[in-house]
């Protein structure tokens, strides 16, 4: 099948009945997660996971795909009204959107959130098919000692970013990867960490953990601060949107925000708030308003959220091309596929190349559906951020409980989701880094049996992680993007005495 | 804040430590270069590592740029009825069924979180309850438990 075909067939698939209405359940979930504080895109990602259990796997990716999205708009909505950005990559949207807010111009901040989001959704999207061809091609020649150095890469790359304590940052992806170690051990047979508990044989089960850890978590920090006040939002606000002359205005902006986007994206570890803080920071310098950054202007608006947008199709590149996430996202993704029967990985542009244009199909798809939704529903997407939190939080639980049903789990699955539910709290309380212990868990099958095959095609020497270049530059990175942040801190220490 | 710090140090070397003499324990059937119990024993060192370093920083006489973490006391009350309530939900699953458990623990939750109109906690409860069976019992075809007192 030649690339435009496939592109087309990816594409007229996510217009199939199931495939629209997944994409705009998605998507329309997206907003509402994204708009709800505390609730970020993985978290409603990892909510919708178990209703994907029936479904097909594309169908499944569009779904994830859809909320991915939309939860990149959504975010921007209390950003904008409350100045309390639903995702932390709407953070840099809060500082000029809101001030566009106060002044009256509400619909028209959306606005700059909607539509360079759009834009740089699509834009994303062709970008992640043209990378992960030729990305493929050079999966295809990794080894065993390739792959375990690229996936410590993609962990350090996490744990780096855990600025308030690399210790913990370590510590929490070195427990993840011990979670995985859980189980009968495939190369010996042995039982590893089971202490003859029977549900443990088969391993620590991801999809559970992973809603657990990220989900319930979450949900218990709000627990815990549910009674503190709410902001509320009058929604009396004027909902006149910007004209499409000063859309084409920010395209610049746009653009910019969406080029930051697509490069971070395929980095692992970086992610979408990342890409917004740089998106904002460097329209800056080429915006004709950059002396009047904070006080309202429409391009401040516009390329962290073309950034954060373009983000979203390509933190899935790593994860198509070498079946490595580089985000919770992504991870999120790969329990999907797996929970489907689909191993990501270069073999996947090859032996079923139709999922990936299935997923490409769903994000151009789901773009559409985001602008629609979003420009259609203005005012409901605002009532949302006035929901009373106890709502909010008993809803999500019952969701969460069905969520286990769906999967038609044991009772000793519920009992996992809600001890990883109390584990990821205590964690994300005392400053550990739970993202980097959900990669762990996700990445630690692949980790050691690559080193372990690595080991085994040298004998038991660890020279060949050294001798390979490919591998020894990925670990140097690795280790670079540890010491990194440790050496900037320092830095600034220095300067700021 | 302080006395918490020492706390996580030492519970992660603790953490680290068990994990070590676990994977020392498995046996190495020779089958591979390294064995099963290599790998994790390596993290069980990483995380021990990460505990005395953590230890450490505990410890040591406090910098200059104190952290103004002013933070809020944890309500770990709160959360310990919270998660009862969880486990007295999914266990009452299949002896009252999810929609009279779903309702109960609607009304019980929302009280847990201030809400303290009865009929609020009441007609929220059925609401949730009625919308779930709807939504995802019928039209996504998830299995909601009838409940064994209902012949279930």
């Amino acid at each position: 099948m030649d690339l435009f075909g496939a592109v087309v067939d990816g594409i007229l698939r996510s217009l199939t009945p199931a495939g629209l209405l997944a994409v705009f359940v998605g998507v329309a979930w997206g907003i509402v997660a994204g708009a709800l504080p505390g609730i970020t895109a993985s978290i409603g990602m990892a909510l919708v996971l178990p209703f994907t259990f029936g479904a097909d796997p594309d169908v499944a990716l569009m779904l994830l795909a859809g909320v991915y999205v939309g939860a990149e708009y959504g975010g921007s909505i209390p950003a904008i009204l409350i100045r309390a950005p639903g995702e932390p990559s709407n953070a840099p949207a809060s500082l000029d959107g809101y001030a566009m807010h106060v002044r009256g111009e509400t619909g028209r901040a959306l606005g700059f959130s909607l539509v360079p989001g759009t834009i740089a959704s699509v834009i994303g999207a062709v970008a992640m098919v043209t990378l992960l061809v030729p990305l493929s091609r050079l999966a295809l020649a990794f080894g065993p000692p390739e792959f375990f150095a690229l996936a410590i890469f993609g962990l350090s790359a996490v744990v780096g970013l855990s600025r308030r304590n690399l210790a913990k940052g370590i510590a929490s992806a070195a427990f993840g990867l011990t979670l995985a170690m859980v189980g009968v051990d495939d190369l010996s047979g042995e039982d590893r960490f089971t202490f003859g508990i029977e549900g443990l044989v088969e391993g620590i089960q991801t999809v559970p953990v992973v809603i657990g850890m990220l989900a319930v978590s979450e949900v218990f920090a709000e627990i815990d601060r549910a009674h503190e006040p709410q902001a509320s939002i009058s929604t009396k606000v004027r909902t006149a949107l910007p004209t499409l002359v000063e859309y084409v205005r920010c395209l610049p902006s746009t653009l910019l925000g969406t080029a930051i986007g697509i490069v971070v994206g395929v980095m692992p570890g970086a992610g979408a708030t990342v890409a917004s803080f740089l998106a904002y920071t460097e329209s800056r310098r080429i915006s004709k308003d950059g002396a009047r950054y904070g006080e309202g202007v429409p391009d401040a608006v516009a390329a962290p959220e073309a950034a954060n947008n373009a983000v979203v199709p390509t933190s899935m590149v790593p994860l198509l091309a070498f079946g490595i996430p580089g985000s919770t996202s992504a991870a999120i993704m790969m329990g999907a596929l797996i929970m489907h029967g689909v191993r990501p990985g270069p073999q996947l542009l090859t032996g079923r190349p139709e999922i990936i244009y299935a997923l490409f199909g769903g994000l151009l798809t789901a773009s559409i559906a985001m602008y629609l939704l979003g420009r259609l529903f203005i005012r409901p997407w605002i009532y949302i951020v006035n929901v009373p939190k106890a709502y909010m939080i008993t809803s999500i639980l019952v969701l969460v409980v069905v969520g286990i049903l769906g999967l038609e789990l044991g009772v000793f699955e519920v009992y996992m989701v809600l001890v990883a539910g109390v584990v990821g709290f205590l964690m994300q309380r005392y400053g550990y880094n739970v993202v980097a212990a959900v990669l762990g868990l996700v990445l630690g099958p692949l980790v050691e049996q690559n080193l372990r095959r690595a080991l085994v095609m040298s004998r038991g020497s660890a020279d060949i992680f050294v001798e390979r270049p490919i591998a020894l530059a990925l670990l140097l990175l690795a280790a670079a993007s540890i010491a990194y942040p440790l050496i900037v801190d320092r830095v600034k220490r220095r300067r700021s005495p | 804040m302080r006395r918490a710090e020492t706390v996580a140090a030492l519970a992660t070397l603790a953490f680290g430590t068990f994990v070590v003499v676990q994977a020392r324990a498995l046996e190495d059937p020779g089958l591979d270069a390294i064995g099963p119990g290599a790998f994790p024993a390596v993290l069980g060192l990483v995380i021990a590592a990460c505990g005395v370093v953590l230890l450490v920083q505990a410890l040591a006489p406090r910098r200059r740029e104190a952290e103004g973490d002013a933070e809020p006391p944890t309500r770990f009350g709160v959360l310990a009825v919270a998660l009862a309530l969880l486990v007295a939900y999914a266990r009452s699953l299949e002896w009252i069924g999810f929609s009279l458990a779903t309702v109960l623990f609607v009304a019980a939750c929302l009280a847990l979180l201030g809400v303290r109109s009865l009929a609020r906690l009441v007609v929220t409860g059925i609401a949730v309850s009625l919308a779930v069976t709807v939504v995802f019992g019928r039209l996504l075809g998830v299995d909601l438990p009838a409940g064994r007192l209902f012949g279930g």
